[in-house]
């Protein structure tokens, strides 16, 4: 039998949905930074470590997970 | 609500994306034509590294000493930036500074330089000014290999207080 999360209530579809919106943002801008910095070492790494965005992408991915669904 | 909402949040992410793709474009692009690049002493830090190896090196008060010759650090640079003027602020206490070597080929090929201006400071400390053209040096991945040259009589150490880099295009 599978347990449902239902930690808050109605309200966790909100939360799936705005990770659904994070996602793509975050992912794809990771996918083109990482493009970057692997042509030119140092683009961006030298800034800022763009593994954050595949961090926020990948929470966005467990989120989005059914069995985390309250309905 | 929640529709509209999320809309707004998509807009804002996307500006966002799209901001820190343009301030990475400006810090490697600068308008000035340069960047500053000050090292960490004691820490590794995203453009240049510590100072090492460990072995040769004591830490006093976060600042390295070094004890043994010589010392490298790496610096990340793009290609285009051309020319590295290197700032080495340091005190010889028995050790002398003979110079700061760029890599130039695979392996133990180093050209040492002397510096092209030198300092005396107000609190003991003395600034060296080196300049190299980093087109000329060994690259590995924007990868380059300094080495700070001391006397090689044993004893004596010789502190860093500030490594600072500008490069320019």
């Amino acid at each position: 039998m599978k347990i449902k999360l239902n930690l808050f209530g109605k309200k966790w579809d909100f939360w799936r949905e705005l990770a659904a919106v994070i996602f793509p943002v975050s992912f794809i801008t990771f996918l083109a930074l990482f493009a970057v910095d692997y042509v030119f070492p140092g683009f961006v790494s030298n800034w800022f470590n763009p593994v954050w965005l595949l961090i926020i992408a990948a929470v966005c991915v467990i989120i989005q997970q059914d069995k985390f669904s309250a309905r | 609500m929640e529709k509209k909402f999320l809309k707004i949040i998509k807009a804002v992410l996307i500006v966002a994306a799209l901001g820190l793709v343009l301030w990475l474009a400006n810090l490697n692009f600068p308008r000035s034509g340069q960047i500053v690049i000050q090292a960490q002493l004691g820490k590794d830090s995203r453009a240049i590294t510590r100072l090492g190896p460990d072995v040769r090196l004591k830490l006093e008060n976060g600042r390295p000493a070094v004890l043994e010759n010589p010392v490298y650090f790496d610096l990340r640079a793009l290609p285009w930036f051309i020319r590295a003027r290197v700032y080495l602020v340091y005190q010889e206490d028995g050790r002398q500074l003979e110079g700061l070597g760029g890599q130039t080929g695979p392996g133990w090929q180093y050209e040492v330089k002397k510096p092209m201006a030198q300092a005396d400071l107000q609190d003991g400390f003395k600034q060296a000014i080196f300049d190299f053209d980093l087109t000329k040096l060994y690259s590995q991945k924007n990868v380059k290999r300094f080495l700070i040259a001391t006397s090689q009589a044993p004893g004596g150490e010789l502190k860093i207080k500030e490594l600072k880099i500008i490069l320019s295009r």
